[in-house]
């Protein structure tokens, strides 16, 4: 078994393309594996569905997602909440209310007071905005889905670690969810990725009782993307491959997010229909922004 | 029952004449719908409606009707799927179902394309048939050649030799007419059905929803129009041309069917290209065979390497992985591996000994009973609120479709039984 394990992880290290550096990647490898003995690595795919239980150990409802702060300049946003079924309806708990392991959710209080929550800013819920969604590995330069979302320990709490993009990864959930985190197929630090916000969270429909509200995702305002830190390395040729990839949702924040200059630089390789496609996406003053930068190189 | 045209006599060729004339100035006014409509009709397509000619008459043509209105519900879905979220259908079908049902529908479309593949290989066999040269022969030629053009990134250059061969086909409407099939008894068998209570029959049906309502262009029409870059705003116009596209293209499948009825209808089953070709003679006379051949070659290379590439496309999509021709074989070896062994398979498969135009109708019926497990996953995402916003299915919109579906469902659900049970 340990063999066979040790083989899966070189077969992932060979097919792992990109240009991370070795030696962060080994040592990620190591943070990893040293979670995983210790028992303190949360596979997000095994753990929605799993159950909720409250301090007397009764059960009374299912995980549903798993909510983070993402704010700027962090490499590994807090889990903040969890969302969880009670009965037909959708209630959050705080993360200091918790306990989370990969088996379930136990809640450290006496019964269960949880309301709907109203409408976080700067909230993502994993299951449903990252898990099987479209992001970008910078470092590796390309575009990627979530066949997994991995959670660390940080102090009492949780902190999203990072994404598994292996086959087995994602092939693995047709089976049977497991109590015991699987070990991660090809996984990336959270750090190297950009992610982005989905397209109808602010038009979904304000049914109070939604996941999309219980997550904080419902509302009027638009909640937009944070740039990943190493965003700026990325090389024109390189933001035109991934724009090639991505919907048109993602090609739209990555356009804003990325150097505009290089941005520039990757769209006017474009052909004229989609780059008009593209541009008409935009807010105004993104789109006067890149055209500035794009009549900037043509003449 | 045999329903055969009036042979042409010297009587009837200054008539004949006056009907060229008619018929070239209506595709002087509808010739471009008539071409793009054309080119999407494959190697499956043309045999499929030409056996139901061949086998039944004009029997199938109200069928055809009912089909027509399937495709454009269907097409129009996909499409708008398309236009307002930006992504093809195997990314959705990711994002929005489970991994085991997404994985169940990628795995169907992985299957009815196969399907597909087998039956553009089998097209090239038959048409290579024609000229004499041995299947075993042409076909591996003709599989290492799709391969190599696709994978060097050159095929397009080639398709558009493909779509010019393809605009043989072009005669079958000129042929539908010339071939005298008696006005009267075309219009009854498109206004009112005439179907008949038989397992031959039904199959054929089957066959004709697989190859008309196929799953590959479902998903080929969300991806197109994303890669179009068509924006919501633009859709009214876009859902002109998917609902005109989509009828265009079943009016030549009808005019396979009225031309190949005329000239053999009610003399069973196809038997061979050569056969098929006979309701060309009208136009083109003792060149049929030849101008058949030709039509049939360029359909099945046109469709030969875009089958494959859209299942690689859909389901490296889905994965999360590189799914472009412009990338190399070892940044994307998923997508080119799906692709190699499709081609593979499709090929091999293609070469196996037997009726070529019985497995080609035989991989239009396997589409046919795949086609409405895929609808149903199509069905439920353009009901979705969630994923089209405003867009989403209207109240009598979502009747139709889910009675199409509904009733393709039943129809395929029933020739499985048949089969099954051997009754």
């Amino acid at each position: 078994m340990k063999r066979r394990r040790h083989k899966r992880d070189t077969r992932s290290e060979d097919a792992s393309i990109g240009r991370a550096s070795t030696l962060s990647a080994w040592r990620d490898r190591f943070a990893v594996r040293h979670a995983l003995a210790a028992g303190e690595l949360i596979s997000l795919a095994n753990l929605v569905g799993r159950p909720l239980v409250d301090s007397a150990g009764n059960r009374v409802g299912r995980i549903n997602d798993v909510v983070v702060r993402w704010e700027s300049g962090t490499a590994h946003p807090p889990v903040v909440g969890v969302v969880v079924k009670i009965g037909m309806g959708l209630a959050r708990l705080a993360a200091a209310e918790i306990t989370l392991t990969q088996s379930g959710v136990r809640r450290r209080s006496e019964g269960i007071t949880a309301v709907v929550a109203a409408r976080q800013a700067n909230e993502v819920a994993l299951a449903r905005d990252v898990l099987d969604h479209q992001l970008v590995d910078v470092t590796g330069v390309q575009v990627v889905r979530a066949a997994d979302v991995y959670l660390v320990p940080r102090g009492a709490g949780w902190e999203l670690a990072g994404i598994d993009v292996g086959l087995w990864a994602l092939l693995r959930r047709i089976l049977p969810k497991r109590r015991t985190c699987p070990t991660p197929d090809r996984a990336l630090d959270w750090g190297d990725l950009q992610a982005f916000v989905p397209r109808f969270a602010d038009e979904a429909p304000s049914d109070s009782a939604g996941p999309a509200a219980a997550a904080g995702l419902s509302g009027s305002s638009v909640q937009t993307a944070y740039p990943a830190a190493r965003l700026h390395t990325l090389r024109a040729k390189d933001v035109a491959d991934l724009l090639s990839g991505l919907d048109r949702n993602s090609q739209k924040q990555l356009a804003v997010l990325a150097d505009a200059s290089t941005v520039a630089e990757a769209l006017s390789e474009l052909e004229p229909d989609k780059l008009d496609a593209l541009l008409a996406e935009l807010d105004e003053t993104d789109r006067a922004k890149l055209q500035g930068f794009l009549s900037g190189r043509a003449s | 029952m045999t329903i055969l045209g009036d042979p042409i006599t010297s009587e009837a060729k200054p008539r004949a004449r006056r009907w060229l004339v008619r018929v070239l100035a209506v595709l002087a006014i509808f010739g471009p719908g008539l071409i793009a409509a054309n080119a999407g009709n494959d190697a499956g397509g043309i045999l499929t409606y030409a056996s139901a000619g061949a086998q039944f008459g004009y029997r199938t043509l109200f069928l055809m009707m009912l089909v027509t209105v399937g495709l454009v519900v269907v097409q129009e879905m996909c499409s708008r799927l398309g236009v307002y979220t930006g992504k093809g259908l195997g990314g959705l079908l990711r994002e929005q179902f489970s991994v085991r049902s997404s994985s169940l529908a990628l795995l169907l479309l992985l299957i009815a394309n196969a399907g597909l593949t087998v039956s553009e290989f089998a097209g090239v066999g038959a048409a290579f048939d024609i000229f004499g040269v041995s299947r075993y022969v042409s076909i591996p030629l003709a599989a290492v050649a799709v391969w190599t053009l696709t994978v060097l990134g050159t095929y397009s250059r080639a398709e558009r030799l493909f779509l010019v061969l393809s605009l043989a086909f072009l005669t079958y409407p000129i042929a539908a007419f010339l071939g005298h099939p008696g006005a009267r008894q075309v219009a009854s068998n498109l206004l009112w059905p005439h179907f008949l209570h038989t397992h031959a029959f039904l199959v054929i049906a089957v066959a004709l929803i697989g190859t008309t309502i196929t799953p590959y262009m479902q998903f080929y029409v969300a991806s197109a129009v994303v890669d179009k870059g068509v924006r919501p705003e633009k859709y009214p116009s876009e859902r002109v041309d998917t609902v005109s596209g989509a009828i265009w293209s079943d009016v030549i499948s009808i005019f396979i069917i009225i031309a190949t009825a005329a000239a053999i209808g009610g003399t069973g089953p196809l038997q061979s290209a050569q056969e098929a070709a006979k309701a060309l003679e009208p136009v083109v006379g003792s060149a049929a065979p030849t101008l058949f051949g030709i039509g049939l070659l360029g359909a099945s290379l046109l469709a030969a390497s875009v089958v494959p590439l859209s299942t690689s496309y859909a389901i490296a999509d889905a994965i999360g992985r590189p799914r472009s021709t412009s990338d190399s074989f070892r940044q994307a070896p998923l997508f080119y591996g799906l692709f190699t062994l499709q081609i593979a398979v499709g090929a091999g498969i293609a070469l196996a000994p037997g009726n070529l135009v019985a497995l080609v109708v035989n991989a239009q019926v396997l589409n046919g009973i795949i086609t409405p497990m895929l609808l149903t996953y199509v069905l439920i995402l353009a009901n979705r609120r969630s994923v089209l916003g405003t867009a989403v299915n209207g109240r009598t919109f979502r009747v139709v479709a889910t009675v199409s579906v509904t009733v393709i469902g039943l129809l395929s659900l029933l020739v499985l039984f048949q089969t099954v049970t051997g009754r």
